[in-house]
């Protein structure tokens, strides 16, 4: 439709206004043409027009919102329907009234035939037009749509008399016929009436979407005009009397046939296309149902099931006829029937397509008593039945399994891990035995060794010889040594075993306290110290001291061969955003070229004579460094001194700038 | 009266290492070697051996911890805990810088912690302060009653 049918229904009551007022102007000016279209053939009277005004301002506003214009619409009716009684009244009486010429004086009629008074099939027609118009303001749409289709087959009877120029039938009684053009317009009326409430009435029939619809509107102009020509062939017949007339009778009968008969077969093949087209689409509607991976019930808004499909059937273990008709209760599991039916009916105040029961746990009751988990979703469908909820429902069982899987692996590994650190702490605490063992047992022949070599150098002076003093020298020697590296190798081994603990901590104050320790010790040295202060990193208090008191241390040795020495503590940012800190010293640096060795455990740049030392002590600082997630590296040259830079990350610090 | 010093160590060279630093820096009081706990615990409290021989308390202890049978710990504690050697001083002479062993040796009283160095001259020096601290220098405890007054 490209228009609502109100949209029609009002365009023909502005056309019917139009018209009334036309002839009205026609009447006021008179002009011919507005009043009987020819001159001779019967006029619209002034009261016609006027009750045609009326009535279609009256079909106008029988709708309207406000109900002012609604009860204008009424007293238009009502107006209307008085001035067409009186003319009935009138005629049935035989009195007059004197309303015929209320308006304008009527010089084309004779007075015998009463001048001005509209036809009595005019008035009729107005009684039955002004009643279907009360029906419709008072909303009896079927009375209304019956009445208006009076109106329109007298209307249609009119015109068909002038069509096949019968003049009895505008005759019918020796007074006044209607006029061609008010058979029309009665007939536009009728139409407007239909139109009004197209939804309603008679009009429901036609203008529906069902196949009787689409039928219907098919028909009607075969309807009315088959037979309306069919009519006119015999009227010419009779006229010219081509035929004789009872073969032309015989003629019409077949005639008649043929033409029903061809508009029988067109309507069957239209049915039967407009039902073909419904049951496919039906079979893949229910293909679609019960093609679905999940089971899909639909249930009306009382909660009955109406359709289930295939899948339905397995999930709850009913046959669809047990299942049909039921309330959907019987599917839900006794602890949630309660809230089931209050839960629906909220769905259904206000529908939204949501899964069901958001973040519980849900159950479906099969027939058997088991229950089953599930996950339902719900989506609101409105058809012409009314609303219904399409509830798509899939069998979680497996999920659900399979989460508990989870659960216990999970449950399993948190066991495993639990296992494996109690594991790896029993071996730590048997690294720490053993070390333990290892500092008190390998010491103690150490001392022997010494001690016995010294017994023999102080007791057998006399006996021994140069070379042999020197010997046994050695041999002490070695054997102090080697308790040093004991020593070096247990404090390297429990760092790694040693917890962290971070907290503030103050570098500069330690540098100050490992330089005032060394220059106690050693107060001949010239040794300037420069340390930056304030330096605060985050880091373990313990580990950070021993890693600045072995560069310290470090610095502090490597420069003993000079006279005089600087040794440097700072802080550096370094372009890419990185806090850099470092230890630098004047002294015998190194050569750049072994810089990799630096680090390792044991390795050593210089001989014992040049520098005593066991090597460990870098190794412990990297050690250190990179436990609290920083990396160290060094710059020198020979016999001008080394800087050694760290970083330590993670920490926030906040250092007054140099 | 003699200063007895009772040596309770189980390395037979650091006894003769012990031994010879005392000599050479000329503290002359008898030492008493006890090998292990047990025979340490057995001269303390006149049991075992000395139980027909009882002896008057050494001045000073000198206690390794490692020891066979009954270990020197064990060994403070019972010293610590019998009345009549409550209040005997006690040094720990060991090779052990476990913090553990620091910790517990101070937990049982003991007066003083001496880690033995390898050197044997430090160590000749460390007998040398540790003598005459304890036997020159510091005031020993009265002794009990029961014990000839």
């Amino acid at each position: 439709m490209l228009l609502t049918h109100k949209q029609v229904a009002y365009f023909i009551s502005y056309v019917i206004v139009t018209i009334g007022g036309l002839v009205l102007l026609g009447w006021a000016f008179d002009i011919t043409l507005l009043k009987s279209l020819q001159s001779g053939l019967t006029t619209m009277k002034a009261n016609t027009a006027l009750t045609f005004l009326l009535f279609g301002l009256s079909l106008r506003f029988s709708d309207h919102p406000r109900s002012l214009f609604r009860n204008l619409a009424l007293s238009f009716a009502v107006a209307g329907l008085l001035i067409s009684l009186l003319t009935l009244s009138e005629y049935w009486l035989g009195w007059n009234l004197g309303i015929d010429e209320l308006l304008f004086v009527d010089w084309t009629t004779a007075v015998a035939d009463f001048p001005g008074r509209m036809s009595v099939a005019t008035a009729l027609c107005f009684v039955l037009l002004g009643t279907a118009l009360l029906f419709t303001i008072f909303r009896n749409h079927l009375a209304a749509h019956i009445a208006a289709i009076l109106v329109g087959f007298l209307g249609l009877l009119v015109l068909l008399g002038y069509l096949y120029n019968v003049s009895s039938l505008y005759q019918v009684f020796v007074f006044n016929s209607m006029a061609m053009h008010t058979a029309v317009t009665f007939c536009l009326f009728s139409l407007g009436i239909l139109q009004l409430y197209g939804n309603a009435g008679l009009s429901a029939l036609i203008f529906n979407d069902t196949a009787g619809g689409v039928l219907a509107r098919r028909l009607i102009p075969a309807v009315i005009f088959v037979p309306i020509i069919l009519g006119a062939l015999i009227v010419f017949n009779q006229q010219t009397a081509a035929f004789d007339s009872k073969f032309s009778i015989a003629l019409l009968v077949l005639s008649n046939i043929a033409v029903l008969f061809l508009i029988l077969l067109w309507s069957a093949s239209s049915l039967q296309t407009i039902d073909l087209e419904r049951q496919q689409s039906d079979q893949q509607f229910r293909l679609a149902v019960e093609a679905s991976p999940g089971a899909i019930i639909l249930v009306n808004q009382a909660g009955k099931i109406t359709l289930v499909n295939a899948q339905a059937e397995t999930l709850f273990g009913y046959p669809r006829e047990e299942l049909l008709g039921q309330t959907v209760e019987l599917l839900v599991p006794p602890q949630f029937t309660g809230h089931h039916v209050r839960d629906r009916d909220g769905f259904f105040a206000a529908p939204t397509a949501r899964p069901m029961g958001a973040g519980r746990d849900l159950y479906g009751l099969r027939k058997d008593g088991r229950q089953v988990p599930v996950e339902i979703g719900l989506n609101p469908i409105q058809t012409n039945e009314g609303r219904f909820v399409l509830a798509s429902i899939i069998d979680i069982t497996e999920r659900k399994l399979a989460e508990a899987e989870i659960h216990k692996m999970n449950w399993a590994l948190e066991q495993r891990v639990a296992e494996r650190t109690a594991q790896l702490q029993a071996a730590n605490k048997e690294l720490e035995a053993f070390a333990y063992s290892v500092s008190h047992d390998l010491r103690a022949p150490l001392r022997s060794i010494d001690g016995f070599s010294l017994a023999l150098l102080e007791d057998f002076a006399d006996s021994l010889n140069d070379e042999a003093q020197s010997h046994l020298q050695r041999v002490r020697a070695a054997s102090q040594r080697m308790a040093q590296l004991i020593d070096d190798l247990l404090a390297l081994s429990r760092l790694t075993r040693s917890e962290l603990r971070p907290e503030p901590v103050d570098l500069s104050v330690i540098v100050q306290t490992i330089a005032a320790e060394l220059q106690r010790a050693e107060p001949e040295r010239e040794v300037t110290f420069v340390i930056a202060p304030a330096v605060l990193v985050n880091g373990d208090v313990s580990l950070v001291r021993v890693a600045l008191e072995n560069l310290v241390n470090n610095a502090w040795k490597f420069t003993a061969k000079h006279a005089s020495a600087c040794i440097e503590f700072g802080v550096e940012e370094r372009p890419s955003g990185e806090t850099v800190y470092f230890v630098r010293d004047d002294g015998a640096g190194f050569d750049m070229t072994y810089a990799d060795k630096l680090f390792g455990a044991f390795q050593r740049l210089h001989t014992p004579a040049e520098f005593t030392g066991t090597g460990i002590g870098l190794a412990t600082v990297q050690r250190i460094i990179h436990r609290h997630g920083g990396h160290i590296w060094a710059e020198g040259a020979v016999e001008q001194g080394a800087t050694f830079y760290f970083t330590l990350p993670g920490t926030a610090v906040r250092h007054t700038p140099q | 009266m003699e200063k007895v010093v009772l040596l309770v160590e189980d390395n037979p060279d650091d006894v003769d290492l012990t031994l010879r630093a005392f000599k050479k820096n000329n503290l002359l009081n008898e030492i008493v070697i006890a090998r292990d706990g047990v025979e340490a615990l057995d001269y303390l409290f006149d049991t075992g051996p000395y139980a027909n021989n009882p002896n008057p308390l050494p001045q000073l202890v000198l206690l390794d911890l490692k020891l066979p049978k009954v270990d020197g710990l064990e060994v403070l504690r019972r010293i610590r805990e019998d009345e009549r050697t409550k209040l005997l001083p006690v040094v720990v002479l060991t090779s052990s810088k476990e913090e553990y062993d620091l910790m517990q040796s101070y937990s049982l009283h003991a007066n003083s912690y001496i880690r033995k160095p390898v050197d044997f001259l430090r160590f000749s020096e460390a007998v040398r302060q540790l003598g005459f601290y304890w036997l020159v220098l510091n005031e020993a405890p009265p002794t009990g009653p029961g014990d000839g007054y």
